[in-house]
Order: structure tokens, then sequence, then C-alpha cells
């Protein structure tokens, strides 16, 4: 039996890319920034791998998904933001809708017969 | 989890995993270089020593190797897109610039300061200006072992970075080509001087290339970390230093002298044809040689010595203590120098005499010490403008002896002058 954590990596597979296109929903962030915002906002729950963080970033990049800039940052070297592209946001509607479609069929499965 | 080690070589091996354009692996590493400045901030805020906020930083971002290569593969679509579009090229001609001219400026900048260096030595010590040349070449040639690695691996790996591997294996091709060419120089200007030690390097720098092409394309892999390549150019650095020293020991302490004074060794004649530099007949009491000390394949021939031409009036062959030993070639352009009266050298001529066609002389060697090395440089009085003579014309074969020839009369032939 797996872990309780390990068990909330292994969920979290495959849902990186859409952890990333939510973040960057709401603006343009760089690779730590993400790993912070999405351990912030899942108040500790979701640390997401970072290195896996940045080959999700780069295939996102590669599909257009979204764009990168460099910018000079205020306390050291320069930092690359990520915005979402409208193909982005597209790609992040169509990941909620099925997100939405595995959490309700799980929960149909996972729903006991007195519960029904 | 295994230590990650210094954030240096965690991203050295990120870069020798990713194999992407010179450009896009800049920004992946700059990106992560700026991850791990802000992980390792935060952590050492969070009361983490500087030595485990880094480790743990590291630790977090994973195998370097994966990472690396989990990147390369985020970006293969975009690769395909850019080799579509002609990007390949581009990126492989931007890459092979990249990498070889660095590489190569690195080589002859390097061998360069070598060679000012042996000059150094040799005017600081005294030494004689021929071994200056062999030690310059030994050192180039060593030095050349460790960059044509270097130069082969970066051109084959900056292609290989592209999406086409056809452009890889062309890459390879070039490198070892430009590596071959290379090496031939060094074997020609090498192995009239010191032929095991030439074999040697060019032996080491040919397998340099190969192994640098083929590392570059996958099929072996040597990484070094920064330490062993410290070592590795530690050793060359004294390696080259003792073949150095090596070279103009004898001449500085005057010790085991390869070429022991031989009082029977006198020249009996020679000439300059422009295809094969200077040639003449010499009588060591131990059979006929050439003047570059090279036997002949056929000891019953023997290839006459110049004649000058009989429009000249009033040639006289100058009658030196001490005949000037050219490091450089004897040939219009060339800089042969003066004779020297205070030079020493160990060429000594005993009687020349000229004819109405032809020349002849004798030229009696004390000390030869670095012979192989020097140019025999015949000069003579013509209307009181000394000129160096030399030929143009088809060497002509003798049949018979040195001394036979020496008295028989040639047909004159066109000879070219240095004023």
């Amino acid at each position: 039996m797996p872990s309780r954590d390990s068990l909330r990596t292994q969920l979290l597979k495959g849902t990186t890319a859409m952890l990333v296109l939510e973040v960057l929903a709401d603006g343009e962030a760089y690779g730590y920034e993400i790993v912070q915002e999405i351990a912030g906002r899942s108040d500790g729950s979701f640390v997401v791998s970072e290195g896996s963080l940045y080959p999700a970033l780069h295939k996102l990049e590669a599909d257009g998904a979204v764009v990168a800039s460099w910018r000079e940052s205020d306390r050291g070297p320069r930092r690359r933001y990520y915005r979402i592209t409208p193909k982005g946001q597209g790609l992040l509607a169509e990941s909620r809708e099925q997100w939405a479609a595995v959490v309700a069929t799980v929960g149909q499965v996972s729903r006991r017969p007195a519960d029904a | 989890m295994p230590d990650p080690g210094s954030r240096a070589d965690w991203l050295a091996a990120v870069a020798a995993a990713l194999r992407l354009d010179p450009e896009t692996e800049d920004d992946v590493l700059d990106e992560l270089q700026s991850h791990l400045d802000d992980s390792i901030e935060a952590l050492e805020r969070s009361g983490r020593t500087p030595r485990d906020a880094e480790r743990e930083a590291l630790r977090r971002l994973g195998d370097p190797a994966t990472l690396g290569r989990n990147i390369r593969k985020a970006q293969q679509s975009r690769k395909r897109l850019l080799a579509a579009v002609g990007g390949s090229v581009l990126g492989a001609a931007d890459g092979a610039v990249r990498g070889l001219v660095p590489a190569f400026g690195a080589y002859i900048v390097a061998t360069f300061v070598s060679m000012i260096g042996v000059a150094v030595v040799s005017s600081v010590t005294g030494t004689y200006p021929s071994d200056l040349e062999t030690a310059g070449l030994i050192v180039g040639a060593v030095l050349g072992v460790a960059l044509a690695y270097g130069a082969a691996r970066a051109a084959t790996r900056a292609l290989a970075r592209t999406a086409r591997r056809p452009l890889a294996q062309t890459a390879a091709t070039v490198a070892v080509a430009g590596g071959l060419t290379l090496t031939l120089f060094f074997f020609f200007a090498l192995r009239i001087h010191v032929t095991a030690i030439a074999l040697a390097l060019e032996a080491a720098m040919v397998a340099s290339w190969i192994m640098g092409a083929v590392a570059a394309t996958d099929r072996i892999t040597i990484e070094l970390t920064r330490r062993t390549q410290m070592v590795v150019a530690g050793l060359i650095g004294v390696l080259s230093f003792v073949a150095m020293l090596g070279t103009l020991a004898p001449t500085m302490s005057g010790a085991d002298d390869p070429f022991p004074p031989d009082p029977d060794l006198s020249l009996l004649g020679a000439r300059f044809p422009s295809d094969q530099g200077p040639t003449g007949g010499f009588d060591s009491g131990r059979g006929l040689a050439t003047a570059t000390f090279q036997p002949p394949e056929d000891p019953d021939t023997f290839e006459p010595v110049d004649a000058f031409p009989s429009s000249w009036s009033a040639p006289q062959l100058e009658l030196w203590p001490a005949l000037h030993v050219a490091t450089t070639s004897p040939f219009p352009g060339d800089d042969i120098g003066a004779p020297d009266p205070a030079f020493g050298g160990p060429i000594r001529v005993v009687a020349m005499e000229a004819g109405a066609d032809i020349w002849s002389g004798a030229i009696r060697i004390d000390d030869i010490r670095g012979i192989d090395q020097a140019w025999v440089v015949a000069t003579m009085l013509v209307d009181g403008e000394r000129v160096v003579v030399r030929s143009w014309s088809t060497p002509v074969t003798f049949e018979g002896t040195p001394w036979e020839w020496l008295q028989t009369p040639a047909t004159p032939t066109v000879v070219d002058t240095v004023r």
C-alpha cells in the first residue's frame, strides 16, 4: 500500500502542466515562483517536483501554450518569465473539463451503495 | 539520495545531457541557475547553512542527467519545426563556428605562445636556433593532441545538437579531415628532425581527433570532471616542457651529442632543386649521403652539383671560415641571413673552386650537431655581387662516383639568384 505522500505524488503526475497553466492564468511567473505558488495555493499539500517543472514548462512552450521572456531581476540574475497564450488558455479549459470528468468518475466509482 | 555534488558539477551534468543548440542550452542553464539562487536563498533564510542549502536545492531538482534529458525531449517538437525550416542548418553552422573557432584559435595562440616561450629560453641559454624550431614544433604537436580532441568533439557535438543526425556524421568527417591535415603538417615538419617523437605525437593526434569525433556522436563518451581536466592540463604542460627541454638539453649541456664530430665527413658537391631542398654528395668514409643526410636509394647514382650560367662573368666562390647554417629555406623570399663570421658553425669550407661552367667544392664538417636541421647554402660573388645559387632544372642523374662527377664537365643549366 503506498504511503499518503506517495499516493499524492502519483496523483500529481500528469497534472503538473495543468497546475502550471492554472498559476499562469493569473499572471506571468518564473519557475521558482510557480512552484511556490502551487505549494501556497494547496497549503503545502501539493509540492510540484522541481525536477519535473522545467521539462513541463519547456514542453508547454514548445507546444505554444506559453511564451517565455527574459527579464532582469532586482536581486540577482535574469529570470525567465512565462506567460500563458490563448492556445494555453484553451488547453487549460480543456484540462479543467477533463479533470472534472476524472473527479466525477472517480467519485462514482468510490461511492458506496449506501451513499447512493 | 546520493550527494548531488557541487553546483558547478551538477550544472555541467545537466549541460552534458541537454545536447541542444548553444543558445537554448545557455538559456536552460541560466534558468536553472536563477532557480537555484532563489531556492538556496529561501533555504538559508529557513536556517540552513549555505552548503546544506545548496545541497538541498540541488536535491529538489533531482538527477541532473534525467532533468537534462527530459528538457531535451520537451524541445523535440520545436527542433523538428526548426529543422523543417532550415533552422538546423543555421544552428549547425553557428555551432560549428562556435565550437571550432575557439578551439583552433586557442590552439594557434597556445602554439605561438609556446614557441615564443621556447625562443625566450633559447635566447637566455644561447641555444642553437635549429633546436628552437624543433622544440616549437614539438610543443605545438603536444598541445595539438589535447586540443584536437576538444575541437573535434565541440564541432561534432554542435552539429549533433540539431535534429538531423547525418549532419553530425558530416561534422565528424570534417573534424577528422581537419585533424589529419593538421597532423600531416606536423608529420612533415617534425619527421625531418625527430622521427620517433614525431610518429608518437602523430599517432596520438590522429587518435585524439578520432576519439573526439566519435565521442561526440555518442558511440563513446568521455566526460572529464573539472579536477581531471586540471590534472590533464597540468600533465600536458609538463609534457610540453619536458619535450622542449629534451630537445634543447643536448645543446645546452653539450652531452649526448647524437652526431659526434666526424673529421672524415666531406661535402663533395651540392645542389638545390626547388622541389627537394638541398642535396649533395658527402663522403663520410661510410658511404655516400646527401646533404639532408638521407642515403640515396641507389648508392651507384649521384646527383650532380649545380651549375651557373655561362653568361655570368667573373664568378667567384666565396670562401668562408664558417658557412652560415640557416633554419629556413634558401629559396627566394626566405631570409637566409648573411654569413656570420662569429658563428662557429659546424660546416667549414676547406676548398671550393669555380670553373667556367660548374662549381664544385669540398666542405669539411668538424661538428655536425643538428646538421639534420641545417640548410647548406652555397653563395658566390658574381661581378662583385653576392648571389645564392639554386637551380630550377630537372635533377640529372650521374652514373659514377661523386668524385668522378666532380671531375666531369656538365651542361650549364638555368639558375635563379637571390641578391
